[in-house]
């Protein structure tokens, strides 16, 4: 039935094991009877062994092995394949071990494409559509290269030959094929007589056809080891492929973070679905792991052989909805949703804080990387806003972002001597804004006070930290105070029971002017220099005159009272003094600026109009 | 096959797909590319053979 008529099926092995096989050969080509001649037909060797044992009124167990002997004795005809601990035989009715490669070479999909007649391209724009899919996220365009080579557009080339590049800069694998050049024989002498047309420059190196050539130039010889190939290459290679996959017009594979499956293979999640597991999420109160969605929506455990296809479906799924946002890391998969409450202050603007923290990217940052724990002195604004910068320091040990538009990672931060916990964030620095930690301000207004050096410590759960303090006998102390309903600075009685450093603490006994400075709007906040100066009028001491006015002040005490009213590190403060001419330091005291306001020019206008003010009074 | 007609990220990928598919869950990027290079090393070497 599986053969031809007139074709014969010689097996081999002892007379046994050739019976044996052309029992089992003959079962499951019956088996497979309606398959196409080339697919595979599977079957477990149980099954097989206990199918044969009654027809035999033998033991399955004694005829396993004998099983296994007559497929192992014809590896053309039987192949071997184990799954979850399970042992198949398979076979084809045309009798081979292994199915044919699919014929890909003229594909359907191919052919919509790259069409046999194409159209004329005037404009890419013209092959672009402009039809919304039916998607919350709409989904990028992807082009053939064909259309676009078509469309003027440059495309990756290949290359027969690469232009030679400095030798110091060649890898090892590019000095192999150099070598085999000078001896290589005439079969490679035309490529040398007749290079393709590539880059310019002159000098020209052969590459062995067993190489290949990578979109950044690296020839990789396919002659070494997978091992060595990935030791030396595994970078460029793995990036080839990402982009391989992200640039497949047909969405094949998918990728979440640093996994990738195949797109017709995940579980489809509608709407419902969303609805149950953004309800699911605002229920909990606060951000929840993929495991966790998928163990109480969906009933799914751990383990089973489903798992890690559903967890990656819904993982991707909830990443291209605009009501999910992932907070988690590598590991720990937390998912946000539309609906739950906000993290960190309500009283200033994340976009405010990013402005603010700005000169942590910019170079100003004088933290260096740390292992495990971190100790900050709070400054008054960080106090203020239960905020933390995510400096070097802090960026070193709080988790890295697992997504590439990843903004915020959500932190569970213990506080084991009060044993209390407290919901916070990590925010991410851009380009352009820095980043920072908060959801702190209760913590802060409940233990501490300004000054306190607090101390962040990982724990084994990249999300998971403790906070600790110094604690001390009660202190009573008049600090400053933020009044917010009459937008004023006070000074208020506190007893606080927390270690600070004295230098850093807001309050009266030492720093009674900075209930001078006026509580700012953001917006002038975030005008460092308009800051500095209304520090040194309010805080600093008045030397000169009233036509001329000139201050003086302290560095620390001027870096204090700046970081009242929003954050700046002593390094950028450093720089904001020395790039204005308007500051310069007291020679005769170690640590002092002057502080020298440039004349403003008055008009003639503006005097006469003061003359008539001073004569009204 | 000669490895100059090797279009890296295209000659080959079906079988890579095929691969991923038949493991029956998601794979990580490293081992995926270290099956991508298995791939090319046996279409340009296996030809090269016969």
């Amino acid at each position: 039935m599986a053969l031809h008529p007139g074709e014969t099926r010689q097996f081999a092995g002892s007379a046994e094991e050739q019976a044996l096989a052309q029992r089992i050969f003959e079962v499951m080509a019956g088996q497979g009877s309606l398959n196409a001649r080339d697919a595979l037909i599977r079957q477990s060797i149980d099954n097989l062994a206990a199918f044969f044992a009654e027809q035999d009124k033998s033991s399955p167990e004694q005829l396993r092995p004998r099983i296994e002997a007559a497929i192992a004795a014809n590896p053309e005809v039987f192949g071997r394949e184990e799954r979850n601990e399970t042992a198949f035989v398979l076979t084809s009715r045309r009798g081979a071990s292994t199915a044919r490669p699919a014929d890909q070479r003229h594909t359907f999909a191919q052919r919509l494409y790259e069409p046999i007649r194409p159209l004329p391209v005037e404009d890419i724009n013209n092959i672009v559509t402009t039809v919304r899919p039916p998607l919350t996220t709409v989904e990028p365009v992807q082009i053939s290269n064909y259309w676009r080579a078509l469309a003027g557009q440059t495309v990756a080339d290949e290359q027969l030959v690469v232009p030679q590049v400095d030798e110091a800069a060649e890898t090892p694998a590019v000095a192999e094929p150099v070598e085999q050049v000078a001896a290589a024989p005439a079969e490679q002498a035309p490529v040398e007589a007749a290079p393709t047309p590539v880059a310019a420059p002159a000098k020209r190196q052969a590459i062995p056809n067993t190489a290949i050539v990578l979109s950044d130039g690296a020839v990789v010889d396919l002659k070494e080891s997978v091992e060595t190939l990935m030791e030396q290459y595994g970078e460029a290679l793995k990036a080839e492929v990402a982009a391989a996959f992200a640039e497949d017009p047909l969405r094949r594979v998918l990728s979440f973070g640093s996994t990738y499956y195949v797109s017709d293979a995940l579980p489809n999640f509608g709407k419902n679905d969303l609805r149950r597991i953004r309800d699911y999420i605002v229920e909990q109160g606060g951000p929840v792991t993929d495991v966790a969605v998928l163990s109480d929506v969906y009933r799914e455990r751990q383990g089973t052989n489903s798992f890690e296809v559903f967890r990656f479906g819904l993982n991707y799924r909830l990443s291209r909805e605009k009501d999910f946002e992932f907070v988690g890391t590598e590991g720990q998969n937390l998912w946000s949703a539309k609906g739950l409450p906000a993290i960190g202050s309500k009283r200033v603007k994340a976009s405010d804080l990013g402005q603010f923290y700005a000169y942590e990217v910019d170079g100003y940052d004088d933290t260096e990387a740390a292992g495990g724990a971190v100790s900050h002195y709070l400054s008054m604004f960080e106090w203020e806003y239960g905020v933390l910068p995510l400096n070097q320091a802090f960026a070193s040990i709080t988790p890295k972002p697992l997504l590439n538009e990843q903004r915020t990672v959500a932190l569970r931060i213990e506080a084991p001597q009060h044993y209390s916990l407290y919901n916070a964030e990590v925010r991410f620095a851009t380009p352009t804004r820095g980043g920072w930690i908060w959801g702190l301000e209760d913590f802060f207004h409940e233990y501490l006070v300004p000054g306190t050096l607090v101390t962040l410590t990982a724990t084994e759960d990249p999300t998971s930290f403790t906070i600790a303090y110094e604690e001390i006998g009660g202190v009573e102390e008049k600090l400053l105070h933020f009044e917010e309903k009459r937008n004023r600075f006070v000074f208020m009685p506190v007893t606080y029971y927390a270690a600070v450093d004295e230098d850093l603490l807001p309050s009266q006994r030492r720093h009674g002017k900075l209930r001078n400075l006026k509580a700012l709007p953001m917006n002038d906040r975030k005008k460092a220099d308009l800051v500095i100066e209304h520090v040194f009028e309010t805080v600093g001491e008045q030397l000169g005159s009233k036509d001329e006015p000139m201050y003086w002040i302290q560095f620390n005490d001027l870096n204090l009272a700046v970081n009242v009213l929003r954050p700046m590190s002593r390094p950028y403060l450093e720089h904001l003094l020395g790039e204005n001419s308007a500051y310069y330091a007291d020679e005769a005291t170690v640590g002092a600026y002057y502080y020298k306001p440039v004349p403003v020019a008055v008009t003639a206008g503006e005097d006469e109009d003061e003359e008539d003010l001073d004569d009204d009074e | 096959m000669d490895a100059r007609n090797v279009r890296i990220g295209e000659t080959g990928l079906e079988q890579l797909i095929q691969w991923l598919r038949q493991t029956g869950k998601p794979q990580s990027l490293e081992a995926l590319t270290e099956r991508y290079v298995a791939i090319l090393r046996e279409l340009v070497q296996v030809e090269e053979v016969s």
